[in-house]
């Protein structure tokens, strides 16, 4: 405890010159995300602020004063304990394999008394600050070598495969496409990419006998849909059905009569991007996307303009994680890529998405605020 | 960073001169993007999209930092290309919708099952082409409409059932099975996006009740649930000619209708009901009351299922009286004239048995039957003894289930250890429970000649030989033939005596066991056998009324005698002309006018002719 008040009290910036530097349209934009998210859960639940409503808006405070308090913490901070919050995440990985509560056929909860955490969310930004320190600390020799991959590939093979056996396919799929995202831009080469490109195609049929059986019919019905028109491939048909329903400007808000009506499963997270869809048709769908792309522009913004290494790589990987999650949400609700349980972030109902996603915006918004504090032997250029 | 713009590639021209161009300058913005009160992320713009891996005029390797921006510039163009992706896909999914074009489709699917009919031909069960509504879910558009629509054309549809079998997961709804085909054309000009037609065979049963614990019932897929239907499934599903029963459709509804009769009058619980061909075992009616409509069964309580012919098991009381006469006088143990004292109650350890109407005095054995004493016949089979008497009642078939052409099928039920009580109590029909097709098969041997004969529900043409089995000399089976006839003429069967017909009969009238094994007095099974002409029985009726309560219609009793003695007469007297029985000599002209006069007064009993 200590050392974060030393490090927040740090005299370079006061607390009170760093508040002044947050980037505030990132927090409208967060916060106007949220607000949808809300409005959505309103409807699902018929105007009723139980279930899923007043929840999600006590979770958004907490979230919300984490950012902040993240985003003005020394980003020094961050680059110090990155090892420990992905230990911390490990371990909770571990734990919830261990006396994780069952939900929905995963165990992907650990409860934790006043709400349940989904470590594998956690892991997210334990796992951003842990390679983006690690490149950091590698310095001008981690481009272009394939044994530089080494460290990063094993630290992403320990959450991963914890996240597989959970089993939650879709998340363990968010990390590998990060990684590499996380490394392009760390300086990894094309022809590196290539290589493990080529290497995962040679392992897929083997790791094809490590997943569950609901995992590989996924894979299947995502690839012949006839083959299960019922089950997995039910709430696509439903979805897009909802979708195809909102036409151009959809039914109105609360009006949404396939959502309403329970046609449409799990309205209030996977398929939240559904009902908006269907309730502001076309035009709110795409503007839901709009909003989602200034938020990565930011990330792009704040990582161009970090003086640091370790600072540049956490607001890209929080950006890329954001755009995964937004990405593999809304193709699989239109059914482009199998159905998994990957929420939308600050949209959907769900404490450990709204909290974790917001406190990776408190980072991002912390890489802002130090963005000329220069860090390491690779942030000095 | 300063950049040439020569030689850079044709993007990174295109974005400098944007950013010079006189445009923004002629709007305000150009100075305000080239200087530093721009947000820096606008500055930085510039950065990313004009990094390339030399610097352009120096012809040096860029520096670290305009690498990591180029790869930037990269990686945002991946995200881009992704977003594009997913934006594209929305547009088609919003705009597109699934179920505009739509035609009704009638999907052809024929499941053929051979009719059922009664031994003249009568069909009892047929298919018929009619059309079940489906829909879709994935391709309505919208439920709650289309649910409206349908509620228009059925007001009685569940509209909230409906909408939420709508929402369950599935890609098959049925709406409404069993409609007609003008109904579907009606109905499929509505084109309703979704609603589509399966033609199929259903099964109908042109007489609804009438032969309901017989036939049993299929459901909509064709698949007999119970009764013949259950029985001869696989049977009815393959051939192609109609299964023969040996039911008559005229012996069905007059059993039926005086079971319905009584049943109602004596605001019993529940009826049955059996004509038996005692010379070939076939059935010609059978009926449990109360039973259901095969054409609709889920409108019906659990009990209107329950055979009480084949599947209820009952203690039958006193008609087993003739089982243990027919032992004795099979074995020469006694002749009808040997004489039992009845004077004193019957003390067996803690158990003692008395009778109804006692007497003082010793009785014949044919007194015995005749006037029905429980003493008389516990000390015949204290004559014969346990041994003989479990072998006589398992060669009857009475200790093993019996097969039978329904499914529905009870197993009889007697004391594991057959101690002296249990001798005596079955000698009049107690401790031993069984269905009571089973025992009128064996009651069938005692006046046939002693031959038992499988009961059967099909046909059984003339050629065909008929399986028997002797059980008791053709001498005793005439002994007792004379005994059931004194009972009708002198004893407790005497409501049964009608015009037209020599009956022989015996009542049985046996108390209910309730759940702690305790014999309830006022809940009794009343029921009465009698075969016509007894001279040369044809057939046996059976009828049985489950906790008849005595009121005007039973002369206030509740007992086999003036229960269900009368309504067998009544059967008899009714179904005798039907079956072209030949009238007993003596009584010939009487026929044709007890007939009337039973169906002009309703069967009352006050009608009927007694002794």
């Amino acid at each position: 405890m200590s050392l974060v008040l030393s490090l927040i009290s740090q005299p370079s910036q006061s607390l009170r010159h760093k508040l002044l530097l947050l980037p505030w349209g990132l927090v409208v934009i967060v916060t106007g995300l949220a607000a949808i998210g809300i409005a959505m859960l309103l409807s699902a639940s018929g105007g009723n602020f139980d279930p899923w409503a007043l929840k999600q808006i006590i979770r958004f405070a907490v979230g919300f004063a984490l950012m902040i308090t993240v985003a003005v913490t020394n980003i020094k901070f961050w680059l110090r304990t990155a090892w420990l919050i992905y230990g911390v995440g490990l371990f909770l990985l571990v734990a919830v394999k261990l006396q994780g509560s069952v939900e929905m056929g995963a165990q992907r909860w650990l409860d934790l008394g006043i709400m349940k955490l989904q470590p594998s969310e956690l892991m997210k930004l334990g796992f951003v600050l842990v390679v983006a320190r690690y490149v950091d600390s590698r310095g001008a020799d981690f481009s272009g070598r394939l044994l530089s991959l080494v460290v990063p590939i094993f630290l992403l093979l320990l959450p991963i495969s914890l996240i597989i056996i959970q089993p939650d396919l879709g998340t363990a799929v968010i990390f590998v496409i990060a990684t590499f995202l996380l490394l392009f831009v760390a300086g990894l080469s094309w022809r590196i990419i290539g290589t493990l490109s080529a290497m995962v195609t040679v392992a897929a049929p083997f790791a094809w006998h490590f997943l569950h059986d609901y995992q590989k019919e996924r894979i299947l019905v995502f690839l012949d849909p006839s083959r299960d028109p019922l089950g997995t491939g039910y709430n696509i048909i439903q979805s897009k059905i909802a979708l195809g329903s909102g036409g151009l400007t959809g039914k109105g808000y609360m009006l949404g009569t396939q959502s309403h009506l329970n046609f449409l499963p799990e309205k209030q997270t996977d398929f939240i991007f559904t009902m908006l869809g269907e309730e502001f048709g076309l035009l709110g769908g795409l503007a839901l996307l709009l909003i989602y792309a200034v938020l990565f522009v930011y990330g792009f913004s704040i990582a161009t303009r970090a003086a640091s290494r370790f600072g540049r790589l956490v607001a890209l990987g929080v950006t890329f994680f954001l755009f995964l999650n937004v990405f593999v949400n809304v193709a699989m609700v239109m059914g482009m890529i199998p159905a998994k349980g990957v929420p939308l972030p600050f949209v959907s109902y769900g404490g450990s998405s709204l909290v974790v996603m917001m406190i990776g915006i408190g980072l991002m918004m912390c890489v802002w605020v130090h963005k000329d504090v220069r860090l390491g032997p690779g942030g000095v250029e | 960073m300063s950049l040439s713009t020569r030689d850079l590639p044709a993007h990174v021209q295109f974005w400098h001169k944007l950013r010079q161009s006189a445009a923004w300058d002629r709007l305000g913005f150009g100075a305000w993007l080239r200087s530093e009160r721009a947000p820096s992320w606008v500055q930085s713009w510039g950065q990313i999209w004009g990094s390339r891996r030399h610097d352009a005029a120096s012809q040096l390797p860029l520096s670290p930092v305009a690498l990591a921006h180029r790869k930037f510039g990269q990686a945002m163009i991946m995200l881009t290309i992704g977003f594009a992706i997913i934006g594209l896909r929305l547009m088609g999914v919003s705009l597109s919708s699934p179920a505009r074009q739509h035609t009704p489709v009638v999907v052809g699917a024929q499941v053929k099952r051979a009719d059922i009919t009664d031994r003249n031909g009568v069909i009892l069960a047929t298919n018929l082409p009619m059309e079940d509504a489906a829909i879709d879910p994935r391709k309505v558009t919208d439920p709650v409409q289309m649910v409206n629509h349908l509620a228009t054309i059925w007001p009685d549809l569940d509209m909230v059932a409906l909408l939420q079998r709508l929402a369950s997961s599935r890609n098959f709804v049925y709406v409404k099975r069993g409609i007609s085909p003008r109904e579907a054309q009606n109905l499929a000009q509505l084109n309703l996006p979704g609603l589509f037609f399966l033609r199929e065979e259903h099964r109908i049963y042109p007489h609804a009740a009438e032969f309901a614990h017989i036939l049993g019932y299929s459901d909509v897929d064709n698949n007999g649930l119970a009764g013949i239907e259950r029985r001869y499934n696989s049977q009815l599903q393959q051939q192609t000619e109609p299964l023969h029963l040996s039911v008559d459709a005229s012996i069905q509804h007059v059993l039926r209708s005086e079971l319905l009769q009584t049943k109602q009058q004596l605001n019993a619980i529940g009826a049955a009901g059996l004509v038996l061909d005692v010379r070939t075992g076939e059935v010609l009616a059978l009926v449990s009351l109360p039973d259901y409509n095969p054409n609709d069964t889920n409108r019906h309580e659990g009990d209107n299922y329950f055979n009480r012919v084949s599947l209820g098991r009952y203690e039958m009381g006193s008609i087993f009286k003739i089982f243990t006469a027919a032992m004795a006088l099979d074995n020469g143990l006694v002749t009808v004239n040997s004489m039992f004292d009845v004077s004193q109650a019957l003390v067996s350890g803690p158990y003692v048995i008395h009778d109804d109407h006692p007497v003082n005095r010793a009785m014949s054995v044919a007194e015995i039957i005749t006037y029905s004493s429980n003493i008389g016949a516990a000390r015949i089979a204290l004559a014969a003894g346990v041994e003989r008497q479990k072998e006589f009642l398992a060669g009857l078939g009475l200790l093993s289930p019996m097969e039978f052409d329904l499914p529905e099928m009870g197993k009889p039920e007697y004391p594991k250890n057959w101690r002296m009580i249990n001798l005596m109590t079955i000698a009049y029909g107690h401790g031993l429970a069984l269905p009571p097709v089973q025992m009128v098969a064996a009651l069938a041997a005692m006046v046939n000649g002693g031959i038992l004969i499988q009961p059967t529900l099909l046909y059984r043409p003339d050629s065909e030989p008929i399986a028997g089995r002797r059980v008791i000399k053709s001498s005793t089976s005439a002994t007792l033939r004379q005994l059931m006839r004194q009972v009708v003429t002198n004893g407790t069967g005497r409501f049964s005596d009608i015009a037209g017909y020599d009956i022989g009969g015996k009542t049985g009238t046996a108390e209910k066991i309730d759940s702690h094994h305790v014999y309830q007095k006022h809940r009794l099974i009343a029921s009465f056998v009698g075969a016509f002409p007894i001279e040369a029985p044809r057939y046996m009726v059976f009828a049985m009324i489950d906790e008849p309560k005595g009121n005007e219609f039973s002369q206030g009793q509740r007992s086999a005698a003036y229960v269900a003695a009368p309504l067998v007469g009544r059967v008899i007297a009714r179904i005798g002309p039907i079956l072209a029985v030949p009238a007993s000599p003596a009584r010939a002209q009487n026929v044709r006018l007890s007939a009337q006069a039973i169906a002009q007064n309703g069967g009352k009993n006050a009608k009927l002719p007694t002794e």
